[in-house]
């Protein structure tokens, strides 16, 4: 069941306080949950002449209640006038379940505005639940507003590498007007379904540090809170700058730029023609992850989905491999497919064997 | 660049004591109170704000914040050195480890809290009066300055919008204050493993003395020329009306707990929530959206008492002053003038029409208001009336065809104001009589019931 909570500006809430309070909730919430979300729901100044859609907060964050860590998606949106006549704000927050982190992703739930209120009418009162429906952005497409904002989509998978890397929460600074939950959900499109859900994130600035801070805020470079922070401070991050001014390279990087999609077709192309020799580097390689939490690189993790995948669609190996061929042609792909397969049925032999042996 | 560094080792309160940032010839407060987490402490205990660029994350503050640290090296002229070597000057609580200004450590601070049912008018009427005593040193007898301007962001936010273009007919309003995620308003640390969200403050330097302002320049003004004249610190709450509701969480975010420490409670009273008022004074209905201000009243002094009762020797009776906003839209009603603001031709508070003001308005309120009157006489028995305006009487809106109908109307409305028609009345009058100043109306006791 879906649990919700919507807290914005009455003249009487659900526990009987007037002004900001709550206005909505999943029957049978315990009270620190109600707290605890009521907490989230504030949504920062934004800068002079933002626009109503500019000022909408949308994140995903863990919060701790009661001694359990919280999956919340939320939406905070400005919301007309409150009783008062002033500027109201409506802050509808999600609890994600297990049955939902299974079969959607942060980023997809909020792209759907059906999901999500924009306006509290009546009086505050308790609500019912119901199923919350998937939604996951789809993996394969080339990440075309990350290179319409920043020129190459390849920077997505180096602010991903960052991220995973450190301790603290990040501020990616983007350009006034960009699409920022559109940029979150196309980060998110590079990672496995399941790993979207390690990347908690916010449209809007977050102080890092606080219970509700996040990996990643996406910040518009208009926004007030900028001016507080020194810009020399290494957690915020600008494209072409620092940490950022190298040129994306690697294989999430290619993948960022061009999606899986048009990799398929030309590893095909190219396999059709003759070529030299593929020099394969073991994934040991790679990057090893650096925060606790995340058990992998998104590169080390594009491997692993080949292995886990590869009894369901072989050519996904294939790929896989390909991609740490550097530089490389594709006469040998054949010759990979045909050992990976003998690979997996030894595996699957041997797994039959010994649970015959049971 | 670590040159010409001495690093030698003297108790840090010594060198604050004698270092040119802390103006030798003054003397260090015996114990300075957190403006943020009320922890007092002593000044040889401060920690100072590394500036060093690699110096970023606290483990208290925050990952986004510098360092704070308690110094052992200083340089020939006595600043602090950062572990990295570089110059600090900025200073922080001991435990909370939100930064404040350093003449807190040298100058008395009073604590002053602006309290108010949520959109009784609280944000208007600071900005209102802060400005206010800005400008108008010579008339108010007092003038303020900000001591640290960074801190004060917020408010010159605020002060911006109404009062930052006077010619401009675009109508503008405040926002309604937020109640977290407001990085200007509140801070959240982890002291102890355990996060606190506490406010921040707004921090005046007061200047007082009418001969001595007359003779200071503006540049004598600037904290950073510290003067030679009477000076303390003026720090003022603004929280959120939400959270002095009753059942407000106070334990994950004491941003209330400054209750404790104040000087005086601005408590602001909007007669346009009273639907009893509002009748007495011939306005509309509002369409039943009325708070129960008594009872933020009577919750603001509980928890002031629980706060205090912990320190036998505070005094439980803080001084009260009752502030009815919006007078724009009721006084004509019932017959004040605030046309002329209460200022002595020499400048300074004008005690009689003060006390003229609350004698006529305190009959008004017994009879409108019965209940809210119970509890202001069980909050406190020293109790100031005190009409104001933030807006003024020419601050209508665009309503469409009813402008004039009902002054002030649209505004209580919410529809905005145009900054051209903005006429403060009285707005700076409450904050000046919770003042220290020389003619302080809190000792003067005749004025109070
Ligand atoms: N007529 C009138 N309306 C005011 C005045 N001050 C504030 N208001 C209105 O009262 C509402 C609440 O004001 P605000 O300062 O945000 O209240 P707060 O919640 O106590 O901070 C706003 O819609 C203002 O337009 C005033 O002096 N006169
Ligand atoms: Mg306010
Ligand atoms: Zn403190």
């Amino acid at each position: 069941m879906s649990v919700e909570l919507i807290h914005t500006s009455l003249a009487s809430g659900l526990d009987g306080g007037s002004g900001y309070t709550v206005a909505g909730r999943t029957g049978g919430m315990p009270a620190a949950m109600s707290d605890a979300l009521s907490r989230l729901s504030g949504l920062p100044p934004a800068w002079n002449d933002a626009t109503r859609e500019e000022k909408i907060l949308c994140a995903f964050r863990r919060v701790e209640c009661a001694g359990q860590s919280l999956s919340v998606v939320s939406r905070i949106t400005p919301s007309g006038m409150d009783y008062t006549g002033r500027a109201n704000r409506l802050s509808h927050h999600r609890v994600i379940d297990a049955r939902v982190m299974s079969e959607s992703d942060p980023a997809a739930l909020l792209e759907d505005d059906a999901l999500w209120r924009q306006e509290w009418v009546g009086a505050a009162r308790e609500l019912s639940g119901g199923i919350l429906p998937a939604r996951l952005a789809r993996d394969d497409a080339p990440l075309h507003t990350w290179e319409r904002e920043f020129g190459d989509a390849g920077f997505a998978a180096s602010v991903l590498d960052i991220i995973m890397k450190s301790g603290i929460g990040v501020w990616l600074v983007v350009p006034a007007m960009s699409k920022r939950l559109r940029l979150a959900a196309e980060m998110m499109s590079l990672l496995p379904q399941k790993q979207r859900w390690q990347f908690t994130f916010a449209t809007r600035p977050v102080a890092p540090g606080s219970e509700s801070s996040v990996k990643i805020c996406f910040v518009d470079e208009r926004e007030p809170e900028l001016a507080a922070h020194s810009a020399a401070s290494a957690w915020i991050l600008r494209v072409g700058v620092g940490a950022l001014a190298a040129q994306p390279v690697g294989e999430l990087a290619d993948r960022a730029r061009h999606g899986r999609g048009h990799e398929l077709a030309n590893d095909k192309a190219n396999a059709r023609e003759a070529g030299g020799q593929i020099q394969w580097s073991p994934p040991a390689k790679l990057a090893a992850p650096h925060e606790p939490e995340l058990c992998d690189t998104p590169q080390a993790s594009a491997m692993q989905v080949g292995a886990v995948e590869r009894a369901k669609n072989l050519g996904e190996v294939v790929i896989q491999v390909r991609r740490v061929a550097e530089p490389s042609s594709s006469s040998g792909v054949w010759k990979w497919f045909a050992m990976a397969f003998i690979l997996i049925a030894a595996l699957v032999w041997l797994a039959v064997k010994s649970g015959g042996t049971l | 660049m670590r040159v010409g560094v001495y690093d030698w080792f003297m108790p840090v309160h010594l060198s604050l004591a004698t270092h040119p940032l802390f103006r030798e010839p003054r003397e260090l407060m015996e114990r300075v109170h957190c403006p943020s987490c009320r922890v007092s402490f002593a000044p040889s205990e401060v920690l100072f704000v590394a500036e060093d660029a690699r110096l970023v994350g606290d483990p208290v503050a925050g990952p986004a914040q510098q360092l704070r640290f308690l110094p052992t090296r200083f340089d020939v002229g006595g600043a602090a050195l950062d572990p990295e070597g570089a110059r600090c000057t900025r200073v922080a609580c001991p435990r909370c480890r939100i930064e404040f200004p350093r003449a807190m450590i040298e100058l008395p601070s009073a604590f002053i809290s602006v309290v108010g049912a949520p959109g009784c008018g609280k944000s208007h009427l600071l900005a209102a009066m802060t400005w206010g005593l800005r400008r108008e040193r010579a008339r108010a007898g007092a003038c303020m300055v900000d001591t640290e301007p960074k801190l004060n962001a917020r408010l010159h936010r605020d002060e911006n919008i109404l009062f930052g273009a006077p010619d401009s007919n675009e109508i503008v309003r405040l926002a309604k204050t937020e109640i977290s995620g407001d990085a200007l308003l509140y801070r959240t640390v982890r002291v102890k493993g355990k996060e606190e969200t506490l406010p921040l403050p707004l921090i005046f330097t007061l200047h007082t003395g009418a001969q001595a302002l007359g003779e200071l320049t503006n540049s004598e003004l600037d904290m950073a020329a510290p003067t030679k004249h009477e000076a303390s610190l003026v720090v003022l709450y603004d929280n959120a009306g939400e959270h002095f509701l009753p059942g407000a969480d106070e334990s994950t975010q004491p941003v209330t707990r400054h209750l404790s420490q104040s000087r005086a409670i601005l408590f602001v009273f909007d007669p346009t929530q009273d639907p009893r008022f509002r009748a007495a004074v011939g306005m509309s209905e509002n369409g039943g959206a009325n708070i129960r201000q008594d009872l933020v009243l009577t919750e603001t002094f509980t928890r002031v008492r629980h706060h205090r009762s912990r320190h036998a020797a505070d005094d439980l009776d803080v001084p009260l002053i009752l502030v009815l906003s919006k007078a724009d839209a009721w006084s004509k009603a019932v017959n004040i003038d605030l046309s002329v603001d209460p200022y002595l031709p020499s400048g300074g508070l004008d005690f009689a029409a003060l006390k003229k003001m609350d004698h006529a308005l305190r009959p008004l309120l017994e009879g409108a208001c019965p209940e809210f009157m119970t509890a202001v006489r069980a909050a406190s028995s020293r109790v100031l009336i005190v009409p104001c305006s933030a807006l003024g009487p020419c601050a209508t809106a665009d309503v469409g065809a009813d402008v004039g109908a009902d002054i002030g109307a649209g505004v209580t409305r919410g529809v905005g104001v145009r900054p051209s028609q903005i006429r403060p009345q009285w707005a700076s009058v409450a904050l000046l009589a919770s003042l220290p100043l020389e003619v302080d109306a809190i000792q003067n006791a005749s004025l109070w019931i």
